[in-house]
């Protein structure tokens, strides 16, 4: 599977794919990014490289799980499952052992922004790949025997995610951070809006996400730009030209709010949101600066120091910026053994609170500094659909193809008074707090 | 499904996919059968180079010049069942604390320095083999191989970092077994699989022996199985293989080799006998499901093409939407949600070939276990077909050159391989050994192996 899942919950990773991309570009022998225009209009960035006789094309439309009809949520993750069961006249079974004698790898998944797909295909059998994509794209079967199939997996993972802590968590969380918001639902759905959707709401939806306006594309690997540029049309030329998106709000979650599931588990799970930016605002860098800080340092963050290796409470704890298409936030969190949850959890919340009061030292900032600049290959530049994904990121974002550069200035001209404003700024706000397990950890409260 | 056999010290957060939750909850660090199946593949002979070191320690580099990046992985070739008796989980303890300092570098700084320049950096323990690495860019090679040939031989460790790492462990497998109803079962199917042999007890051990767990057990196992000679170094990326060959002298070939010969375990499970089965009721079990686990050889142990052919039958039965059964249990008969098969072909010892599948609306577990039973036995009884075989076949061939696309597959091809004993020469005419797999030879490992007394059979179920 090339497509991520989730891919805007991750922007902020995805973020790092393509300036490291840009990275490499600019600091070794990396092929250029071309940016091109199709003889038939569309855009897509190339990189071309023929180390491997393979060609990876990353893409996705704008509108994912946002754009999921009331009482009907799941409907694009469904679509997605259903895009390669037959099309163009032929049966899902047919498509499916096409596709698999050709060695064409393929992959379709919807996430809260944007329905992705990708593709990873020997350099010998790009044409029939392409001719076979834009058969898909436009005249997919929808078989309803496919759609009851898909429908019964669904539901199942749903039904299983009720006991699940983790899932119960990331949907308690998700529901009162954005109450009355796309956002707040399941993009996967739940029992019962997954029974509502019918083969006709799938059809709707195909028409509602897919067009020629709507769509970004990177290529990379063993194709010329000629033969990119004709076969990008091959298979996205007969797409509708533009569709009409609902509008999605900006939302800024809800916080200040303490919520504790009881659940029989042997560890209590913990999770809290606070604010976080969007990429767009000025302090972004150095708010991604202090979460690395914080607990998104991997070995070496604050958080990681004072829960795990000083005093051994839990496995896993860590910080995230999450960056969202119409919100963002930062969260963290742990699991641990439920009769020492309360102790690690005023532990994280001094961390938090000893960040918001006194911001990093310069040591750790420059730490920091470094390792943000240096992660960007090593993270990122390693396979074709990385890199992929990274020149999608790039132009869905309108970011410029240089853009490398200015990243790199913004996050050198990074002061150590900018992260302790933006630690203050953004830390100093009352937390979510949800915790899962067999024992409340704190007093419930409602939000403000 | 998957026959979780490997066991990470951390997963760093960032390159986990993200739910606000689940960020947080442990990620299972797995060499899944069809990743090895997938990985065996690639033969599309990358230039490979392989070296010795005088003390014993092999050498392999990968280079893939494509991006400024560098895997520097260390293997060795000491896993979970090297754990003594009474003392399940050690290796995997050890692994934890082999980032606690040596003699000359404090605790953490190792990190910090990878951590200075942006890198990456796990380990790893499988029943087999203990792997830790690294992902740098080029210009930090050196220094990370000078850091990694230090902690092999200078280790030390204190008191007080033993109980703190013993409680991360045992948080670790509340974690990734309490935590889990399909854990809790696979730890027992495992015990009753292997009769004998120590593949059937947990990597990360038993509770109450890991509590009781010591620093002199760490040092102990440390002492006996960390040495050049018992160890496989694996670079790819963006190198040449004669730098790093120098780079190699310099550090990890500057180490004595250990003293006397490495040690090695010398056990061997018996042949099966009996038909087992186990049956596990848990709240938190919505689905049932049903596994069946076949004794089988692996890469090492079977028979000149014998593991091949279990590859083949493996995919045959589950490499895609053409195989039989996702086409009769899934799309045909709509009996279950998911059903499959896989061979973990990578096992030093005798290792296992599973069957598994989930019901589907008003179907039972046992609707499923017949309904795959019934899959198994036709091919048993009417054998399977060359246009099948053709077809999984070149799916598996092609996937050769996809896994040249990553540095990453490549490395912990290598190093799996030469870890088990196997050598560069078995990764390179692994397509050409493939390709002359017959039909009859598939018929007949199913014939040979797929038998009711070499299985455990296990089922899952809600507890109402």
């Amino acid at each position: 599977m090339i497509a991520g899942n989730l891919r805007y919950e991750t922007a902020l990773r995805i973020l790092l794919v393509f300036l490291a991309l840009l990275a490499a570009v600019t600091t070794a022998r990396a092929a250029d990014i071309r940016a091109m225009t199709s003889p038939e209009g569309i855009r897509f960035w190339l990189v071309e490289d023929y180390t491997v006789p393979i060609v990876t094309l990353s893409f996705e439309f704008e509108g994912g799980a946002n754009q999921d009809p009331s009482g009907k949520a799941g409907l694009s993750a469904v679509l997605a499952a259903m895009m390669d069961e037959g099309a163009d006249g032929m049966s899902a079974a047919e498509l499916k052992a096409e596709l698999e004698a050709r060695g064409i790898e393929m992959g379709f998944s919807a996430g809260r922004d944007a329905l992705s797909g990708g593709m990873r295909v020997l350099a010998g059998e790009v044409e029939g790949a392409l001719a076979l994509l834009g058969g898909i794209l436009t005249g997919p079967a929808f078989e309803e025997q496919a759609l009851e199939r898909i429908r019964a997996g669904f539901i199942q993972r749903a039904v299983r995610g009720r006991t699940s802590p983790g899932a119960i968590l990331a949907d308690t969380m998700r529901e009162r951070i954005f109450p009355g918001h796309p956002y707040g639902l399941s993009s996967q759905g739940d029992e019962r809006t997954l029974a509502r959707i019918t083969r006709s709401d799938v059809v709707e939806q195909h028409a509602r996400l897919l067009a020629r306006g709507n769509v970004t594309i990177g290529i990379v690997g063993a194709i010329t730009p000629q033969d990119a540029a004709r076969l990008v049309d091959t298979a996205f030329a007969g797409l509708p030209e533009t569709v009409p998106l609902a509008t999605v709000e900006d939302v800024e979650p809800v916080f200040g709010f303490r919520k504790h599931v009881v659940f029989d588990t042997p560890q209590t799970t913990v999770s809290i949101a606070l604010p976080g930016l969007k990429r767009a605002d000025p302090d972004f860098f150095a708010a991604y600066l202090m979460n690395h800080i914080l607990g998104g340092g991997g070995f070496s963050s604050r958080l990681y120091d004072e829960i795990r290796e000083k005093r051994g409470l839990v496995y896993s704890v860590g910080s995230d910026l999450t960056t969202l298409g119409h919100s963002a936030y930062l969260s963290a969190g742990f699991s641990t053994k439920s009769d020492q949850a309360g102790q690690a959890l005023d532990l994280l919340l001094a961390e938090i609170r000893r960040m918001a009061e006194e911001g990093p030292s310069a040591e750790e900032l420059e730490a920091a500094r470094k390792f943000v600049l240096g992660a960007y290959a090593i993270n990122n530049l390693d396979t074709s659909a990385k890199i992929a994904d990274g020149l999608v990121r790039l132009q869905a974002e309108d970011l410029p193809i240089d853009y490398v550069d200015q990243r790199r200035q913004y996050i050198n001209a990074v002061t150590l008074e900018d992260v302790k404003e933006v630690a203050a700024r953004l830390l100093s706000v009352e937390p979510a707090i949800v915790t899962i397990g067999p024992e409340p950890v704190m007093q419930d409260t409602a939000a403000n | 499904m998957i026959p979780a056999l490997i066991r990470c010290r951390e997963v760093p957060i960032q390159n986990v996919r993200l739910r606000l939750a689940t960020i947080f909850l442990s990620i299972l660090c797995l060499l899944s059968a069809s990743a090895f199946a997938a990985a065996k593949t690639q033969a599309g002979k990358p230039d490979v180079s392989r070296f010795q070191l005088e003390n014993g320690m092999e050498v392999v580099v990968i280079p893939d010049r494509r991006a400024p990046v560098v895997t520097h992985m260390v293997w060795y070739k000491s896993g979970s069942s090297n754990d003594p008796p009474g003392k399940s989980g050690l290796a995997h303890f050890l692994e934890h604390l082999m980032f606690k300092g040596t003699k000359t570098v404090p605790a953490g700084e190792f990190s910090s320095k990878v951590a200075e320049i942006g890198g990456q950096e796990n380990a790893f323990t499988t029943v087999d083999f203990t792997v830790y690495y690294q992902k740098v860019s080029p210009e930090a090679l050196a220094m990370v191989m000078g850091y990694e040939a230090d902690r092999m031989v200078n280790l030390v460790l204190t008191e007080a970092v033993i109980e703190p790492e013993k409680n991360v462990v045992l948080e670790e497998r509340r974690s990734r077994v309490d935590s889990s109803p399909g854990g809790i079962l696979g730890e027992t199917v495992a015990a009753i699989l292997y009769k004998h042999h120590p593949y059937g007890t947990p990597i990360i051990g038993w509770a109450h022996e890991i509590e009781s767990l010591t620093l002199e057990d760490a040092m102990g196992f440390y002492k006996t199985h960390y040495r050049p000679d018992n160890a496989v170094l694996v670079v790819a990326g963006d190198v040449e293989a004669q730098q790093v060959l120098e780079l190699a002298n310099g550090t990890y070939g500057k180490l004595a080799p250990g003293n006397g010969a490495v040690p090695v375990n010398p056990i061997v499970e018996p042949e099966p006998v009996a038909a087992r089965s186990a049956e596990y009721f848990d709240e938190r079990v919505t689905t049932p499901s049903f596994e069946r686990f076949y004794l089988v050889p692996s890469y090492q142990t079977a028979q000149a093409g014998e593991a091949e052919a279990l590859d083949l039958l493996a995919s045959i039965l589950s490499g895609s939407s053409t195989a039989r059964l996702y086409r009769k249990l899934i799309v045909e008969d709509e009996v279950a949600t998911s059903a499959g098969a896989w061979f973990q072909g990578a096992s030093r010892g005798q290792t296992r070939f599973g069957l598994y599948g989930r019901p589907r609306g008003k179907y039972s577990v046992e609707d499923v276990e017949q309904a795959i039973a019934g899959v198994v036995d036709d091919i048993i009884e009417h054998g399977v077909t060359q246009e099948e075989l053709d077809r999984q076949r070149n799916s598996l061939l092609k996937s050769v050159i996809f896994e040249r696309d990553s540095q990453t597959t490549l490395a912990r091809l290598y190093g799996t391989v030469l870890s088990l004993g196997g050598k560069v020469e078995d990764i390179h005419e692994w397509p050409e050994r493939i390709s002359a797999v017959t039909v009859e030879d598939i018929n007949q490992v199913a014939r040979k192996y797929l038998r009711p007394h070499r299985s455990v059979t296990s089922y899952l179920r809600p507890k109402s």
